[in-house]
């Protein structure tokens, strides 16, 4: 792959990523206004939010959980570049967790009860997805000779053959960075509260705006590797990230949120366990 | 600057606050938000931090000791925001009307855009004085205000 | 200046500046004294570093008369234990003590016959060996000066009428030295000798302050290191019965199978030293001695000798059943450490995990024995060494300053000390993510055991599930020191201390971005001289391995301006703040309070989450014990029937 040829890939990506993102939020809300016997908000109502919070005057009550709101939404664009332009699987992840913890830091440093107690809990979220990522980069590895996204693209077969339990568990780790019921702990989308607002409680207008546009690029870099798990070709993959997308959705609306210790032992003790099992399984049958 | 306009019309988030009425007029808006209304079609979304929120529904006829907070709630929302007043005890204080322990009515307190009668206020109506505190947030920080026609 | 000039001088420079320390009894006496000795040392070990880079290992023996004085010593610091566990009456210093004086002249004298050590060189000195020379020169050294400062406002709070510094330095400075002679040397027996005054270092250091605690806990470090003393002797009288030899080099380059037994009770001695599980409550016990203590012995220097230990052996037990093991045990120890630490509420104690975590992480990278884990495992010392190293004196400062040590007790020292919270902050955050050096390691300890698959699918799993603890606690301790208002009086800055922990702390920030140099410079020689080949590529300054790849300086400019740029702008930021929001019932003023009860202000505070039924030591210190000794046993056994 050129240099050219990254780069084109990778500033399209950046410049279409809001945009898919919140189409997708957009069907997200439709969809679980149908499930639920409603009409619901038009597609581009996310658009309408984001607008509306840009052109809104903010209220700041600590001058660092701005900083760490632009650092969080700075380091998930660097994740998403490093994604796109083909790098190693661990270094994203690990450049995504420091974005992570930077929106933690963000609702620390505000005095609010509210917001810190909802970072306690954004913390046991990452403890429960972030050991189902690494383990499924390392399975990557085992399947295809290295730890990068360019590897998977090179791959002769699909990984979803050989790695079937593996996105089983990726599927769970999506439904906790989706901030999807069962694992909505630490803040929840819109339509519900949890600890009034969480980690966002303090943030309002043109900041909220710019977490929302960075949760926006992390459900893109999501779903796009889940995309990875069939690069042969490519659009299959495309499609199995959006069933994998609308299957959040659906089990968001039959399941009830649940407590963090549930959260951590059902992520480990299937996320982990399934990912070990289809390793064993690799190098016992290969 | 259109689509910011009309985006903060498409996109109105609701800070519901009860000032110590009967509740009836709650569960009349929390029955906008069932199928059977539902008010989310229009982008609405109880959100329960008022820093988040674009309009203020309140109820009740105010009293001593939420005063202040009723107060703080509207400081704290930032700009643009509108506040409904809805049922007659949120615009002068309805049944309880002149009782020691009641202010007698929302506007006591922070200004009012829009009062929806009725005890309790019905989901129509509730809806259309909604809909009136949009066309209000559209016409602010603009400099004028404007009357919807049909109104008293 | 020649080469064995210079080790000479590291390692007898600092007992001679100890010996002065007793005589001197003023601050600023001392504080000249110590300065320039720290700068001669750290001049000393840089001619070393370049003379060996240059010239290749330095093999040195001093004169034969002195291997009758480490004997004579050795014997001599054996019954001042034996007489520390009769006058304290403990039967665990009095026991272990005991086998020691009996096993170890059985060896001197049955097994090695008192003429072997001297066909052996006594000080081999090659890149590993001054790599942990610079570390413990100039860390140790800041970490001196720092304690200079120190303790005075700790004598003063604990209102002594007499100054116990002389002791306090003695001990503290004679122990550089006495390190220095342990990564110098060659001779198992000579490594004995150090190994013990380490110990008796330690005991004396972490006493110090002479309460009950202290006492108690110094002796528990006492026995706990005798233990790994004894499998030295043991692994001494092996050595020799089975390969003829005690010189490292010697073992390690035999790979016979006979040599794996000596070699694993080696490594049991590294792990004793190491405080790994289920050693680990001599560390945690030694946390009440000063601060200095704690940032010099137990995380930066002390400790680390014996994960040194366990490296320096790795070629010898390279693709054996053995390294497996230890790889596992070492992953193991890091992935509990880590989810204990997440229950601990005192700081000293949460670093005191988070330092047995890292030595499990870097004795796991020896286990994994490839190219590319040693090279973490060296770079893990280092980086490890300077950001743990500057946390504790950090965190000492931060105890002087407001009195406690607890975590829930430093909420809004970003108010208070805005400069020390910065200089935490960054600390931490060099800890934990990338592209920092500590998580560098970790990125490449992952992926070099992801590469051997087979059985190490068991450390990968351990080791993915101890990098997301780790993230929690060092998350919550961060997130804790954040927010609050405007400080009643202006922060006190003692010079010393801190611009050791500036110092320090820019250390870890220049070496995290230079690692590819440092790669150059220091660990890959360090690899090539232990026998191992090339860990990275290191074209343009990026590190790439064959499966691998990591952008330092590329993702350094990209933190640049994802955090520092934001940090930079907001404070820049002179808006009025608006009220948090507490349900409309806030009460105006600088301090967060709401209307309560009756209309009375309530303060509004948050605990810090500990969750102590899930990651509390009564949970889960009796299963990580038990499931350390199964694994230790499980070592052992796959050797001995092997």
């Amino acid at each position: 792959m050129t240099l050219t040829w990254s780069l084109i890939i990778v500033v399209g990506a950046l410049l279409l990523a809001p945009l898919v993102g919140g189409v997708l939020r957009g069907l997200d809300r439709k969809l679980t206004a149908r499930l639920q016997g409603r009409m619901g908000p038009p597609l581009a109502q996310p658009f309408y939010d984001f607008g509306k919070l840009v052109g809104k005057s903010h209220s700041v009550s600590s001058r660092a959980s701005v900083a760490w709101a632009w650092a969080y939404f700075l380091l998930t664009l660097t994740a998403f570049t490093l994604f796109f332009l083909g790098q190693d699987l661990l270094v994203v992840f690990f450049i995504l967790a420091f974005a992570g913890g930077a929106l933690a830091f963000g609702a620390f440093s505000t005095r609010s009860p509210y917001a810190r107690l909802g970072a306690n809990r954004e913390l046991l979220q990452m403890l429960a997805y972030e050991p189902i990522l690494l383990l499924a980069a390392v399975a990557i590895y085992f399947q295809t000779g290295k730890f990068t996204v360019h590897s998977v693209l090179e791959a002769g077969e699909p990984l979803l053959l050989y790695l079937p339990l593996v996105f089983v568990a990726v599927l769970v780790a999506l439904g906790i960075k989706m901030r999807k019921s069962p694992f909505d702990i630490a803040a929840s989308e819109h339509a519900h509260q949890e600890l009034v607002r969480g980690v966002y409680t303090e943030y309002s207008g043109r900041h909220l705006a710019l977490i929302e546009i960075a949760h926006w690029y992390e459900l893109v870099l999501l779903l796009a590797f889940i995309a990875l798990f069939w690069a042969q070709p490519l659009w299959v993959g495309v499609l199995i990230a959006l069933g994998a997308f609308f299957l959040e959705i659906w089990i968001d609306n039959i399941a009830a949120r649940l407590r963090w210790s549930w959260m951590v032992g059902a992520s480990w003790g299937v996320g982990i366990t399934f990912i070990v099992a289809n390793l064993v399984l690799l190098s016992v049958l290969a | 600057m259109g689509f910011l306009k009309r985006a903060r019309v498409k996109s109105p988030w609701i800070l519901h606050y009860c000032t110590g009425g009967c509740n009836g007029c709650d569960i009349e808006i929390l029955a906008c938000l069932t199928p059977l209304y539902d008010v989310e079609r229009f982008g609405m979304l109880n959100i329960g931090n008022p820093k988040h929120a674009d309009i203020l529904l309140i109820t009740g006829p105010v009293n001593w000791k939420n005063r202040d907070v009723l107060k703080r709630l509207y400081d704290q929302t930032p700009d643009p925001k509108v506040v409904v007043a809805v049922g007659v005890c949120a615009a002068t204080g309805g049944v309880f009307h002149n009782c020691v322990n009641t202010l007698g009515g929302v506007d006591k307190v922070i200004p009012v855009d829009v009062y929806v009668r009725g005890c309790a206020a019905r989901p129509e109506a509730i809806i259309d004085g909604v809909v009136l505190a949009l066309q209000k947030l559209e016409q602010k920080n603009s400099g004028g205000v404007a009357y919807a026609t049909g109104t008293r | 200046m020649s080469g064995e000039l210079l080790v000479s001088s590291l390692v007898l420079l600092p007992v001679a500046v100890a010996l002065c320390c007793l005589a001197l009894r003023c601050v600023s006496g001392q504080k000249a004294l110590l300065l320039t000795a720290m700068a001669v040392l750290m001049a000393a070990a840089v001619a070393l570093a370049l003379r060996v880079l240059s010239e290749g290992p330095l093999v040195y023996s001093p004169a034969a008369a002195w291997d009758n004085v480490i004997a004579v010593l050795d014997y001599l610091i054996i019954g001042y234990f034996l007489y520390i566990g009769f006058t304290s009456r403990n039967s665990l210093v009095l026991g272990f003590g005991a086998v020691l004086a009996v096993l170890l002249p059985v060896v001197q004298f049955g097994v090695l016959g008192g003429h072997a050590v001297a066909a052996v060189p006594v000080f081999h000195v090659d890149v590993l060996s001054i790599i942990m020379c610079l570390v413990i020169t100039v860390v140790g050294g800041l970490i001196v000066l720092y304690a200079t400062d120190y303790m005075p406002a700790h004598e003063a709070h604990l209102k002594l009428e007499r100054t116990r510094r002389p002791q306090f330095f003695f001990w503290f400075v004679l122990f550089l030295g006495v390190m220095n002679g342990l990564v110098f040397a060659d001779s198992l027996l000579w490594l004995f000798f150090f190994w013990e005054v380490t110990t008796l270092c330690c005991y004396h250091l972490i006493r110090h302050d002479l309460n009950e605690e202290a006492k108690a806990n110094a002796l528990r470090a006492l026995w706990m290191n005798l233990v790994g003393s004894v499998a030295m002797v043991a692994a001494i009288g092996l050595a020799y019965t089975n390969v003829g030899t005690v010189s490292i080099q010697e073992l390690i380059s035999g790979g016979a199978g006979l040599v794996l037994l000596p070699i694993a009770l080696l490594c049991l001695t590294g792990f004793t030293k190491a405080a790994q599980v289920p050693f680990q409550s001599w560390l945690l016990g030694a946390m009440v001695a000063p601060t200095p203590v704690s940032a010099l012995l137990h995380s930066s220097t002390m400790v680390k000798a014996g994960v040194y230990l366990v490296l320096r052996l790795a070629p010898g037990y390279a693709d054996t059943s053995l390294s497996l093991l230890v790889a596992v045990f070492g992953a193991f120890v890091f992935m509990v450490t880590s989810l204990l630490a997440i229950g601990q509420n005192i700081s000293k104690r949460v670093l005191a995990y988070s330092t047995i975590a890292n030595l499990g992480l870097i004795i796991c990278c020896a286990g994994i024995n490839t190219d590319l884990a040693i090279a973490a495992g060296i770079a893990l010392i280092i980086f490890h060494a300077v950001s743990k190293g500057m946390l504790f004196m950090a965190v000492g400062v931060a105890e002087q300053q407001i009195g406690s040590r607890d975590i829930e007790d430093m909420d809004g020292l970003a108010a208070r000390s805005p400069v020390l919270t910065i200089a935490a902050v960054i600390g931490m955050l060099s800890m934990l993510f990338l592209p920092f050096g500590v998580a560098f390691a970790k990125w490449a300890a992952i992926e070099a055991a992801g590469a051997q698959a087979g059985w190490f699918i068991a450390v990968v799993t351990l080791l993915a599930i101890g990098s997301a603890a780790t993230l929690v606690f060092w998350c919550k301790w961060l997130g804790r020191m954040l927010g609050g208002s405007a400080p009643a009086s202006k922060e006190q800055k003692p010079f010393l201390a801190y611009g050791s922990v500036l110092l320090l702390m820019a250390g870890a920030v220049v070496l995290s971005i230079f690692v590819a140099p440092l790669m150059t410079v220091l660990i890959q020689p360090a690899l090539s001289g232990m026998g191992y080949g090339q860990a990275f590529d290191l074209a343009g300054w990026h590190l790439s391995t064959a499966f691998g790849f990591f952008p330092p300086w590329a993702l350094f400019l990209a933190l640049a301006v994802a955090v520092l740029l934001p940090a930079l702008a907001a404070r820049g930021h002179r808006k009025e703040l608006d009220p948090v929001y507490l349900c409309g019932a806030n009460v105006d003023g600088p301090e967060l309070r709401f209307t309560g009860i009756a209309g009375e202000p309530v303060q509004a505070a948050t605990g810090g989450a500990y969750w102590t039924q899930w990651f509390g030591e009564g949970r889960l210190t009796p299963i990580s014990n038990w499931s350390a000794l199964l694994l230790l046993t499980a070592l052992f056994a796959g050797v001995i029937l092997a």
